[in-house]
């Protein structure tokens, strides 16, 4: 499947619409569900995904295969836009604590069925190496990644150095990936 | 070694300052391992992405999504004929909205400033029932269509606004600003309210009544100054809008002028700012409205189509609302928005023209409406059975000093 969404990008930029609606069948709710986590709000979270498919059809070439994959092109570009997102917001209204942040959110029950059994899989898999990292780097991780704060706001919060901040960081996403079968790496 | 790892993680957090930025994608652009290693990062750091609790978006995602595709690939715009070679003067200071502010007690009669409170009151208790994070925006309408009826949201007859005791209010800009209150997003928001009230609707139309929602309280702050004051500080301060937000808003939605509702396309929008703040982004908003309703109204199947140009008048931005329309609505449109302003005798429609020639004076710092229709800033024109409904807008200018900060996007 991976290397499937890979070939979605040629097809894209020949103009071929069905490769999108492929695309986004294959990992719109995935997308969706990264800036969701992020935003906590469904408009912004969809207004997030749409705005990334939007950038891919106009803009193609901003993609280029040959120096990574799609899926993670895509991933990182909704990831920085709805962090944007988010810090706008809290700029505007600053009322989230740093607990909330990363406390699990409330959910309806459809956002507990997962579109297939696969990705159930994948998520479980996902879940239990991310569980397997020491506690201290999951909290850095997920200030960072799902919050975006920097690092000496990081640093600041949570009483630790700069450097500290830092290593647990880079430790965290290798372990991350060293922990996942190769299928996911 | 453990640097340029570092430093690749910190670039794709968007970490880094613009400078660290430039040198990590020279790097990456000129070192084959870098931009090996640059990719695993990035694999890493999406596994945390895929590790987000599974949502699912609401159906009408996808629809939207796939619509990108039917609109044109080209950066062409369509343009009036009447606009080859117009150089507005711009004013030496750039206009940043708020301009036609009035307070309460101008409106004179206490029925008209109780009805600008009710509805203000309305609409906050509307906004909960739809946000991005109500039960609603999750298709669970229960709650929105219990509340529908008891919410206060008073939507004004077609043709009964201006005859509603406006010709009481004292001045001008005070039966402007009410009139910006109820003929601009109003309307629309009627049209999904009743829908949900009748039982029908989905996520897909909360998500617009949102959007309705928060507009019309930005337009209703920005009209007057001392109806909400905490949150008009708010919209005060300095913050780009992007033409993207626009672009966003519109695209696919379904909009009606009291009860004609059609379908909106979006075409090409430029890449960039468009405003400078919350209050001049509801006066822009409150444009883009009146034309749409003027037009949406007389188009013949009550669709159109925006896009939003910055090359082809200098230093501005061009607005421009096309739609299909038989010749005797046209001409109607062309005299709607030519026509002088008689307060004695002006209907809604008029209001609408009259709303935009408004603002566009206060932009472009203008002594009368009729010199934004005499220098072609809001205008009227017709390429074969299409009506185009134009406003210029001073641009803002590059290097502007605020704005949001923005994380790089995942370069390669």
């Amino acid at each position: 499947m991976k290397e499937e969404i890979e070939k979605f990008w040629e097809r894209i930029s020949r103009g071929d619409s069905s490769a999108l609606a492929e695309l986004y069948d294959s990992i719109g709710t995935k997308l969706f569900s990264l800036s969701y986590q992020i935003l906590n709000d469904r408009w912004d979270a969809e207004e997030v995904v749409q705005d990334a498919f939007t950038a891919l059809w106009k803009k193609p070439q901003a993609f280029n295969p040959q120096k990574g994959k799609l899926t993670s092109w895509l991933m990182v570009l909704v990831r920085n836009r709805s962090v944007d997102r988010y810090r706008s917001r809290k700029r505007r209204k600053d009322t989230t604590s740093l607990d909330t942040v990363l406390e699990v959110q409330p959910a309806d029950e459809s956002e507990d069925i997962p579109s297939s059994a696969s990705q159930t899989d994948e998520n479980q898999l996902l879940g239990s190496a991310i569980e397997k990292l020491p506690k201290k780097q999951i909290k850095v991780l997920k200030l960072s990644y799902f919050k975006g704060l920097t690092h000496p706001e990081i640093a600041q919060e949570l009483g630790i150095s700069l450097g500290t901040v830092k290593s647990r960081i880079r430790l965290g996403v290798e372990k991350l990936r060293l922990s996942l079968p190769s299928t996911l790496r | 070694m453990l640097d340029l790892e570092q430093s690749l993680i910190d670039y794709s957090l968007g970490l880094l300052t613009r400078k660290d930025s430039e040198k990590i994608e020279s790097l990456i652009a000129k070192d084959h391992q870098v931009a090996k290693q640059f990719s695993i990062v990035q694999d890493s750091l999406s596994l945390m992405g895929t590790s987000a609790r599974h949502a699912k978006p609401n159906d009408d995602l996808k629809a939207r999504v796939m619509e990108i595709c039917e609109s044109p690939k080209s950066e062409k715009t369509l343009t009036p004929p009447e606009l080859r070679n117009i150089t507005p003067s711009l004013p030496s200071k750039r206009y940043v909205g708020g301009g036609g502010s009035v307070g309460l007690g101008d409106l004179g009669k206490n029925v008209l400033k109780d009805k600008v409170n009710r509805l203000y009151e309305g609409m906050l208790e509307l906004k909960d029932l739809v946000c991005g994070t109500s039960a609603a925006s999750g298709g669970d309408l229960n709650e929105l269509r219990k509340s529908a009826d008891s919410i206060f949201v008073e939507i004004p007859e077609h043709n009964s606004v201006c005859s509603n005791g406006v010709s009481s209010v004292p001045h001008d800009e005070a039966i402007q600003s009410f009139l910006r209150t109820q003929l601009t997003s109003l309307p629309s928001m009627g049209y999904f309210l009743q829908k949900i009230r009748e039982g029908f609707g989905n996520a897909s139309d909360a998500r617009r009544l949102f959007y309705l929602c928060r507009d019309q309280m930005k337009i209703m702050r920005a009209s007057f100054a001392d109806l909400d004051a905490t949150l008009l500080a708010e919209d005060e301060e300095l913050r780009l809008h992007g033409a993207g937000l626009l672009r966003t808003k519109w695209w696919g939605a379904e909009h009606s002028y009291f009860n004609k509702p059609g379908k909106v396309v979006c075409g090409n929008f430029f890449e960039g700012p468009v405003t400078e703040r919350c209050v001049e982004f509801a006066e822009y908003d409150s444009n883009l409205y009146c034309l749409a309703n003027l037009l949406g109204s007389k188009s013949e199947n009550g669709g159109f189509q925006i896009e939003l140009d910055n090359s082809k008048i200098p230093d501005c931005a061009l607005a421009t609302l096309t739609g299909s329309t038989n010749s005797a609505n046209h001409l109607k449109l062309k005299s709607i928005i030519e026509q002088k302003y008689h307060r004695e005798t002006m209907d809604e429609d008029g209001y609408l023209a009259h709303l935009v020639k408004s603002s566009i004076s206060r932009a472009f710092q203008l002594s009368s409406s009729s010199e934004a229709v005499e220098a072609k800033l809001i205008g009227c024109g017709r390429t074969g059975n299409q009506t185009m409904l134009w406003f210029v807008w001073p641009s803002i200018l590059p290097n502007h000093g605020g704005g949001e900060a923005t994380t790089s996007n995942p370069l390669q």
